[in-house]
């Protein structure tokens, strides 16, 4: 029922966003990676010290291995347009696991990007200065960073045959 | 004519006590063991990351959802352990006594639990000879931040979930001839866990050491200050000697000497000597007249024990120097 009522108002509204994201005319279809010429992957990194080939100690970004409390991980998303065609209002959304806090700034996108966040685990988006918490006094403050629990980037496109990344920090409690 | 005077008292300790039980909460508030944003997460839970990916081919209105692997590493052990000396200062404490203690907080700052071995450790080079002897470690068992033998448990290993404390105390003897004034007394903690290396495996729990042990030293100081007392007799006679019926005022000085400090509970009691008669009314503090009767005042004569008794309370000083009460009181020789 509130799929049919989204296309309904969809088809009334041609153009238009509802709240804060752009609405599907049509049903949107999930399609596994293997099936689909468009592939996102994504990887847990953590800095270490590794010693290079010559012997010199470096910190070096490598995959989460041996992560503890306190820790920051580095999570890189990785879009992949194996497609002939370029691909559009394209939309990365990352839930941020209850065991980790989110870095303040830490999200970015190898291109241009708008990086939204949510405090509803992904239900409403919105930019650090529009995102706000209801308090218990009928009041409202700004969100911290360190509540949210779910980032958002927007890419106006991927040209065909390109890819693309995106990431973020967060520390694990 | 002799007499023989009783002073007792008792030294200050342990007012600490409030001050430690309220280092406790503040240390608990301050999260020094890394608790302030909720405990760690435990060893072994998995950590899992999965992206969503919404997009339109260009040319359809099409939208296409895509769902990306799944990334999860295990959080492995990480051994944290930690003592911190909870006296607000050094302990004071004189030459001879028994069963002194120094309070230590102990905690377990990991995510997973540890059985932390306690080593008391004696620093010989800053510290008087002999040092403190018969040295027993305590866990506080009834967490009341207080020493006691009959309710606290001597240990040498102490089991800590993880993020959790525990009070330990070091009770050791004074010896009675120390050659300077201060002692340096500690305990060193060492976790159970110690580090592996094994292959570069995101599923498998390594454990991490961050801090595999820890040293606190606590001070034991010996008092700079002591109680005094002298008694004299003035005799009251035209030629100086004692005669049947002669009067004699015996005044008994506490002083307290030394650096500052204080002792509470003083109390001068005196045996009317053989041979006199306590004079009724003749007792004084400082000049200022006592009753004989145990009433509201410091002092009162029991005439059944022949015993003057005068209470001074407290006596102190907060610089070095001294400071004295008087007590005296006449008797008539019969």
């Amino acid at each position: 029922m509130k799929q049919m009522t989204k296309i309904l108002l969809a088809g009334l509204l041609a153009g238009a966003s509802l709240h804060a994201e752009s609405e599907p005319v049509a049903k949107p279809e999930t399609t596994k990676q293997s099936q689909s010429p468009v592939e996102v992957t994504t990887r847990s990194l953590q800095l270490k010290m590794v010693k290079t080939p010559k012997g010199k100690k470096v910190k070096k970004w490598v995959r989460a291995t041996e992560v503890v409390p306190g820790d920051t991980v580095r999570y890189v998303n990785t879009v992949r347009n194996r497609s002939g065609h370029n691909i559009e209002k394209v939309r990365i959304v990352n839930p941020i696991n209850p065991h980790l806090v989110y870095l303040a700034r830490s999200a970015k996108c190898a291109g241009g990007c708008t990086i939204r966040f949510s405090i509803d685990g992904g239900k409403y988006f919105a930019a650090p200065k529009e995102l706000f918490v209801k308090m218990k006094n009928g009041k409202k403050r700004l969100a911290l960073p360190k509540e949210y629990n779910a980032v958002e980037w927007v890419i106006d496109a991927i040209p065909a045959g390109e890819n693309t990344t995106v990431e973020f920090k967060a520390r694990l409690k | 004519m002799t007499g023989r005077s009783i002073i007792t008292g008792r030294r200050k300790r342990d007012s600490t006590k409030r001050k430690v039980k309220c280092w406790i909460f503040v240390f608990s508030l301050l999260g020094l063991w890394s608790s302030a944003e909720g405990e760690g997460t435990a060893a072994g839970t998995a950590v899992s990351n999965s992206v969503t990916i919404r997009f339109q081919i260009a040319g359809s209105a099409a939208t296409q959802t895509i769902q990306s692997n799944t990334d999860t590493f295990v959080v492995d052990r990480v051994a944290d352990v930690r003592i911190d000396w909870m006296d607000t200062g050094p302990v004071e404490v004189g030459p001879g006594e028994s069963d002194r203690v120094l309070r230590f907080l102990v905690s377990n700052l990991g995510n997973g639990d540890d059985n932390i071995t306690l080593g008391y450790e004696h620093n010989s080079t800053d510290s008087f000879s002999p040092p403190p002897q018969n040295i027993r470690l305590y866990r506080d068992s009834d967490g009341d931040g207080v020493f006691d033998p009959s309710t606290d448990s001597q240990v040498s290993l102490l089991p800590l979930a993880e993020d959790a404390n525990a009070t330990v105390f070091i009770v050791a003897d004074i010896p009675s001839n120390p050659d300077s004034n201060l002692s340096r007394d500690g305990i060193r903690v060492s976790s159970s866990w110690t580090a592996t290396a094994g292959p570069e495996d995101p599923q498998a729990v390594d454990v991490v050491v961050r801090r595999g042990e820890d040293l606190a030293e606590g001070i034991y100081r010996l008092r700079d200050y002591h109680l005094e007392s002298h008694k004299s007799a003035t005799i009251h006679s035209s030629d100086g000697q004692v005669h049947t019926g002669t009067r004699i005022t015996y005044t008994i000085g506490v002083t307290l000497k030394g650096g500052a400090g204080e002792v509470h509970n003083v109390i001068v009691s005196d045996t009317i000597p053989a041979g006199t008669e306590y004079l009724p009314g003749t007792l004084t503090l400082d000049g200022t007249a006592l009753s004989d009767a145990a009433d509201g005042d410091a002092g009162s004569y029991d005439s059944a024990q022949r015993l003057i008794r005068v209470d001074l309370g407290t006596l102190s000083q907060s610089a070095p120097g001294e400071t004295s009460r008087n007590v005296a009181f006449e008797v008539k020789v019969q």
